[in-house]
């Protein structure tokens, strides 16, 4: 076990070498920079090739064709970079490449606050390319999450052949804590163990298990391409049949292992009365307030979400139901709170906490205030004729 | 489903608050280093403008036996404060802390009985000199940051600076009573 004071984005970058990464191409931008400082650094010493290249675009095509060649690459950016590249992520989710994109969350759109933490990519890290698909998203709320959900993402990421976004944010990537790392991490293997590059690399009769990856350049026929192509690679750009079976698949594949993706934490009481749900840096102060509303004889539980896409709807569904108040404070105006409505019965108030710029974070003693407020609320509509 | 205790969490907060090029985020980086060091689980966090120097910076350091479970408090056990900039930025967090010692040159006057103002700025390198006045309440660090401070560049003067802020401290733990609470539960942090 190593036990190093790091910065979230440094645990970003060493959990990529513990995972194999051995190229990573990316532009520098706050407040993402330290991940790229970090293995401008530390790759080549270790085997890899490390390229500033000359901007996003550029960046997310060479991680794209790394991964085609079978190396552990990644990128790292932040919302304007992570904007340029979604034409190359929707690229890789077609391609089926299995890369790791961190994009440390700042505030904007535009190049709002380039200093300050914000959540507020949430939806474009899932929607943000066009036509369907789906990549996986991960939230991790500390540097010590940094560090695990981004071995994580390596491992899903080549498990499945899918992009996969860790979604920091400032909070996480720039403060600096205690993180526990274990000596070795297993590298992550293609397609979950299977190596038999004899079957068809874009499809398989199992949709749940994607096709191995060969490598290219290593001898194997290997026709890639952005456009419909049917599992041998071949190109298709007319027909329904071919198109509608690629995307399908390339939507099940991710589904079809949500328990494998899907990751979350429950902390507080069963059957929670008041619950929190909250992801990455916000969680935190989320805890404390769970642990303040019990103190004072709430029943309270608080929901953490590392994993952001996907969304398990049974899951959430499960907690949400016993709650007759459900909280959810986010650094944005509201985005994760539109998955709790779905699933929220007419007998729950949602009620979502915005705060956004500044690097003002939501503190623990507005989410408590915020809970007595509607709970007192909820009381006197009960007990109303 | 984890059942867990409604057991107190322990958690102190140190902070800076100034102007970028004070140094504010390095101090509160090695202060965390030196306090990890000797054991104790922390976290650094900050807010900074994109300028270089100028804008408001305001960092801290959340100190623990156990680890940390929320880096945002909503105030502080020690607030040094050496520019109003930083102060503007984060005053309810501030003003609502246990002991403020800010600079008298460079904050304005806050009236307020837990607000302590001294010449920092003038006293030798700011940052080091706060570094200084925050070990007085922790003294089981001091070995620790000198240590981290050697490694610095122009590491004679920092150091310098770092003892005339440990002196400062001192004779304001000796002077006001309020401040002896604060850096008793500091220092229980490191000692016991």
């Amino acid at each position: 076990m190593r036990v190093e004071f790091l910065s979230g984005n440094e645990a970003v970058a060493k959990a990529a070498l513990d995972s194999g990464l051995k190229f990573y191409a990316g532009y520098p931008i706050t407040p993402s920079s330290e991940v790229m400082h970090y293995l401008a650094r530390e790759l080549p010493k270790n085997g890899g090739m490390f390229i500033q290249s000359e901007d996003e675009l550029a960046a997310i095509n060479m991680v794209v064709g790394a991964a085609l060649a079978g190396v552990k690459s990644m990128t790292a950016t932040s919302g304007p970079g992570f904007s340029l590249m979604q034409e190359g992520l929707g690229y890789a989710v077609m391609v089926e490449a299995p890369i790791v994109v961190v994009n440390v969350m700042r505030a904007g759109p535009g190049t709002g606050q380039a200093t300050k933490a914000a959540q507020g990519d949430v939806m474009q890290a899932r929607w943000g390319r066009h036509g369907d698909q789906v990549v996986v998203v991960l939230a991790p709320s500390s540097p010590q999450e940094a560090y695990d959900l981004t071995v994580k993402a390596f491992e899903i990421a080549w498990g499945l052949r899918v992009p996969v976004v860790v979604l920091s944010d400032e909070f996480v990537g720039h403060g600096r804590e205690v993180v526990e790392m274990p000596d070795k991490v297993k590298e992550p293997e293609p397609g979950w163990g299977s190596e038999d590059y004899s079957k068809p690399p874009f499809g398989s009769d199992d949709p749940r298990k994607p096709p191995p990856l060969p490598p290219l350049g290593e001898g194997y026929d290997l026709l890639i391409t952005g456009s419909t192509h049917d599992e041998w690679g071949y190109r298709d750009v007319h027909s329904f049949e071919t198109h509608f079976k690629l995307v399908k698949r390339l939507k099940e594949k991710v589904l079809g292992n949500i328990e494998k993706v899907f990751m979350y934490e429950y902390f507080g009481d069963d059957e929670a009365d008041i619950l929190i749900v909250a992801y990455g840096s916000m969680s935190r102060p989320a805890r404390t307030a769970v642990r303040r509303l019990r103190a004072t004889g709430f029943s309270a539980g608080l929901l953490k979400l590392k994993t952001l896409w996907p969304m398990n709807y049974d899951v959430l569904r499960s907690y949400v139901k016993d709650a007759r108040v459900v909280i959810v404070p986010e650094l944005n105006l509201g985005q994760v709170v539109y998955d709790v409505r779905i699933v929220a019965g007419n007998g729950t108030v949602v009620v979502p906490i915005n705060k956004v710029g500044g690097g003002v974070p939501i503190y623990a003693c507005e989410i408590v205030e915020k809970a007595q407020k509607v709970w007192g609320e909820v009381l006197e509509e009960a007990l109303q004729p | 489903m984890s059942k867990n205790t409604h057991t107190q969490v322990q958690e102190h907060t140190v902070a800076i608050a100034g102007r970028g090029g004070q140094g504010v985020v390095l101090a509160t980086t090695l202060l965390a280093r030196a306090a990890f060091k000797k054991g104790l689980y922390v976290a650094q966090l900050q807010s900074y403008g994109a300028e270089v120097r100028g804008g408001a910076v305001v960092a801290y350091v959340v100190l623990s036996k156990q680890p940390i479970e929320n880096p945002y408090p909503e105030n502080y056990d020690l607030v040094i404060a050496l520019h109003e900039a930083g102060v503007a930025r984060r005053r309810n967090e501030i003003l609502s802390s246990k002991a403020i010692i800010a600079d008298e040159d460079l904050v304005k006057p806050i009236p307020k009985d837990n607000v302590i103002q001294v010449k920092i700025v003038k006293s030798g390198t700011p940052n080091m000199v706060a570094l200084g006045i925050i070990t007085a309440f922790i003294p089981a660090i001091t070995e620790e940051l000198r240590k981290e401070i050697s490694k610095l560049w122009n590491a004679e003067e920092n150091l310098r600076s770092f003892d005339t802020g440990v002196r400062i401290g001192f004779e304001l733990l000796g002077k006001h009573t309020k401040l002896k609470d604060v850096a008793e539960s500091l220092t229980k942090l490191v000692s016991s």
